[in-house]
């Protein structure tokens, strides 16, 4: 915003209730580069590679494929999804990878235990939220920097599940009990894989509670002006505390589809997961500055990862261009930004 | 006297590290009275604010609400319905005007917001405020005087017993004032208690019942409007008779700066301007007129123009503000905190700022040169610090803003620009400020001084400009401006 306040052409009066209206084709333009959610841009550049992509492979556009990637991409929409509550909170999570393998491993290391595989899922998925609401709480409550707790609550995760097997994998195929498990990472209800649906009900009780309850405007509030939300009364630390809780929660879930779709748990989860979903929640036109963007918009960052890397596949380019072009992608769409933001 | 009190505060001291902010503040404010609050800047008036809605916790001091004595706090206050309107709007940027408005309290059913009720009370709250913006829209498009009429319309949603305004006019144009006085004279006639901060002493006469004066955080007496005059609030707040600096008028040297029919999209429309050498030219208008628009682009931050640009008779290109500095030009920004001054760093570093860019790349900055020029023009410019090792945060407004006119002292300057050179800044300090322009016009410097308080502009200015919607429409010279002159000027009443 303009710092140095006054500028812009206006009226006098100060009071202008509505903008006046541009030229139609303008408008269209103005509205998908500048659209009021964020995301409108990035929508369209996710509309022209797969127009793209369609054209140039025609395996792409099968229902296979579009399965395919839905599946692959389920967990990070998952996590992604905790992590816009989180950023729009004017915070960012750096531990959720990290969280992920441990809350993985601890699911492990109970089935090989014998705990009823439904028992299993609800308590490690329990856990992630208790994970998240300690980064929570030390953010919120102790009032330590968010970027420092959650680099530092990251090395603990990720040091923790490297102690539980001395680093090794739990292999879970043939587990009692791994069934629930399996089913929610890996299964099919017909052709659609079930991590799909999971994703899709999560992504639309998040959008739900941001846009319609009382708490998710509650969370705009404070990623906006935390000083204004705290002087009206918005209970800013609960808030920051269940944003971080949310996230985890939401990562534990991941972290029970991770260990269903690749059949065992092992501490060697990328480490850069967390920066994927953190690009992904970018991507869709959430401020890293807080109080702003949408989880539509994080859908469609995280989709898009998807489709480059599934693009990339078909095309048969080497799976290590994927950074240069997401990375490329994360920079302009951020510079774009910036103009929707001076509108 | 005690009866009929709502809010008393008593002894309040606070400490911010080695600033003591407050030493013994008081005030009372009587149920259904405008109770004015004066004071120069860093008098305290907005930590007592501050203290009032629990937004900072004093060091000491007793809180008496309706006769009893209650724990500090904004849980306190907002049982007690006081509601402050803050200086800055506390605002959330993605959330809509109606969202904003009824922040924390907003209405709910099972966790979920109920659209119709909040445009219901939101209705309720445009007619009763006169607020004409559209609840849909997001804050973040809003114009910073909108801002503050929907920072108003919050406070006054939560139909407080007492409203506390800081500087609330400061960013409204002279219309939305009227409005905003009238809107708070009716809420007192219905019972509410008011206190208005504000620096332009008409507004204390025009709507105060009672005035209070705080000077070094210390209250020095509460006045009753009526049996009192602008000398005698004067006198308490500054602690000492104010010489008037009326400029003799100047003969006028050579052209210095030259603006030829500068056009700049729709905010500026073929602006035509000079100003001369030992001159001080006013720029008049309205809140969004353009003034900040012509500032901004003289200065390169706006690259982009059309028209001409001479300063001391050569035609110039400005397309960043090192070329501006780079031909003797220099800015005083309205916003002082945010583009003026590091905060943070020393007062020293601060005024040898700009300095830095203009010495060749490998050339050593002597470190005790730049401490004998800043300490030098700490005593020139009476800055009132122990040391010019001092943080320029901890420094009152008028100090910072000499600390920013000191620092372009170390140039060779022809041209000052200047927008709104004492906003925010108390009586005291102003008076120094012109003085200290007075005197650089006299050695020869052109000065060009945008600002919204006309008698600011007739009591420095040999000449006034007059603009409207991003030109200019008139202009005024010593004999022909006045006041009313210039109002009906600036609100278009004689544009074409």
């Amino acid at each position: 915003m303009a710092h140095l306040g006054v500028g812009e052409p206006s009226d006098p009066t100060g009071d202008r209730a509505t903008p006046s209206a541009p030229a139609v084709p303008r408008r269209i333009l103005n509205a998908v580069l500048r659209g009021s959610e964020g995301w409108t841009g990035i929508g369209a550049v996710l509309v022209v590679l797969i127009v793209a992509l369609s054209i140039a492979r025609s395996d792409f556009l099968t229902s296979s494929n579009i399965w395919n990637v839905l599946r692959a991409n389920a967990i990070p929409i998952v996590m992604a999804c905790g992590m816009t509550f989180v950023i729009i909170a004017r915070g960012i999570d750096l531990s959720v990878g990290a969280l992920l393998a441990l809350v993985s491993m601890l699911l492990g290391e109970a089935l090989t235990h014998g705990w009823p595989g439904g028992l299993a899922v609800v308590v490690v998925i329990a856990g992630g939220l208790a994970l998240g609401l300690v980064n929570g709480l030390l953010i919120g409550v102790v009032k330590i920097n968010f970027f420092v707790v959650t680099l530092g609550t990251s090395l603990i995760f990720t040091s923790c599940s490297l102690l539980i097997t001395s680093g090794n994998t739990i292999t879970l195929f043939g587990v009692r009990g791994f069934g629930l498990t399996n089913t929610l990472g890996n299964a099919n209800v017909g052709a659609v894989p079930v991590p799909a649906i999971v994703a899709a009900i999560v992504f639309v009780v998040c959008y739900a509670v941001l846009r319609w309850t009382v708490y998710g405007r509650d969370v705009y509030a404070t990623g906006g002006n935390p000083d204004a939300a705290r002087l009206a009364g918005i209970p800013v630390d609960r808030v920051t505390v269940a944003a971080y809780g949310i996230s985890g929660l939401l990562a534990g879930l991941a972290a029970v589809m991770y260990t269903g779709r690749i059949e065992s748990a092992t501490p060697q989860v990328g480490s850069d997961l967390a920066l994927a979903v953190i690009a992904a929640v970018l991507l869709g036109g959430v401020s890293f500055a807080g109080g702003a963007g949408s989880i539509v918009g994080t859908l469609i960052g995280a989709l898009l990862l998807g489709v480059i890397t599934n693009g990339l596949d078909l095309l048969g380019v080497s799976s290590f261009w994927q950074g240069d072009v997401t990375g490329a992608i994360l920079i302009i769409a951020v510079f774009l930004d910036r103009f929707r933001r001076r509108a | 006297m005690t009866d009929g009190v709502l809010v008393a505060l008593h002894g309040v001291v606070k400490r911010f590290g080695p600033v003591q902010a407050l030493r013994g503040a008081s005030l009372e404010v009587r149920r259904g009275e405008i109770h004015g609050l004066a004071g120069e800047n860093g008098s305290g008036k907005s930590t007592l604010m501050r203290i009032l809605v629990g937004d900072v916790t004093p060091d000491a001091g007793e809180l008496t609400i309706d006769g009893g004595r209650t724990r500090w706090g904004a849980a306190t206050a907002r049982e007690a319905g006081i509601g402050l309107v803050h200086q800055e709007p506390h605002l959330a940027p993605d959330l809509t005007v109606a969202e904003n408005v009824f922040m924390g309290r907003l209405p709910r059913r099972l966790g979920c917001v109920r659209r119709r009720e909040l445009a219901a009370r939101i209705a309720a709250v445009s007619g009763k405020t006169g607020m004409r913006i559209d609840p849909r829209r997001l804050v973040r498009g809003l114009t910073p005087d909108q801002r503050s009429i929907v920072e108003i319309a919050k406070v006054v949603a939560a139909e407080p017993r007492l409203i506390a305004l800081d500087e609330p006019t400061a960013s409204l144009t002279g219309d939305e004032v009227q409005r905003l006085f009238v809107l708070l004279t009716r809420m007192r006639d219905e019972g509410c208690s008011v206190i208005l901060i504000t620096h332009r002493l008409k507004e204390l006469f025009a709507i105060c019942d009672r005035t209070t004066v705080l000077r070094d955080g210390k209250t020095r007496g509460t006045l009753e409007v009526a049996a009192t005059n602008e000398d005698e609030l004067i006198r308490l707040m500054v602690g000492r008779e104010l010489a008037e600096t009326n400029r003799a008028p100047q003969r006028p040297g050579a052209s210095a700066l030259e603006v030829r029919s500068l056009t700049r999209g729709s905010t500026l429309r073929a602006v035509s301007l000079d100003v001369r050498a030992g001159e001080i030219v006013g720029l008049a208008g309205l809140v969004g007129a353009g003034r900040s628009a012509l500032i901004r682009t003289l200065f390169g931050l706006r690259p982009g123009y059309e028209g001409e640009i001479r300063v001391a008779g050569t035609a110039v290109s400005i397309r960043s503000p090192r070329d501006a500095i780079g031909v003797g030009m220099g800015v005083i920004p309205e916003d002082r905190r945010g583009w003026g001054l590091c905060l943070d760093m020393s007062i020293a570093e601060n005024i040898a700022l700009s300095a830095y860019g203009h010495r060749r790349l490998v050339a050593p900055v002597s470190r005790a040169a730049l401490r004998r020029q800043a300490d030098q023009l700490v005593r020139d410019l009476s800055i009132r610090t122990r040391s010019v090792d001092t943080p320029v945060r901890s420094l009152s407004g008028g100090n910072q803003q000499k600390v920013v006119l000191a620092r372009w002292l170390t140039h060779d300057l022809g041209v000052l620009i200047l927008d709104e050179p004492t906003r925010g800044i108390d009586v005291g300090s102003k008076a120094e400020i012109y003085r200290i322009l007075d005197a650089l016009a006299a050695r020869g410097l052109a000065i060009l001084v945008s600002s919204s308080e006309l008698p600011e502009l007739l009591t420095l200015c040999d000449r006034i400009y007059a603009m409207y919607y991003g030109a200019l429409v008139a202009q005024f010279g010593r004999d022909d401006a006045t006041e009313e002159s210039i109002a009906r000027a600036i609100s278009g009443a004689e544009a074409a």
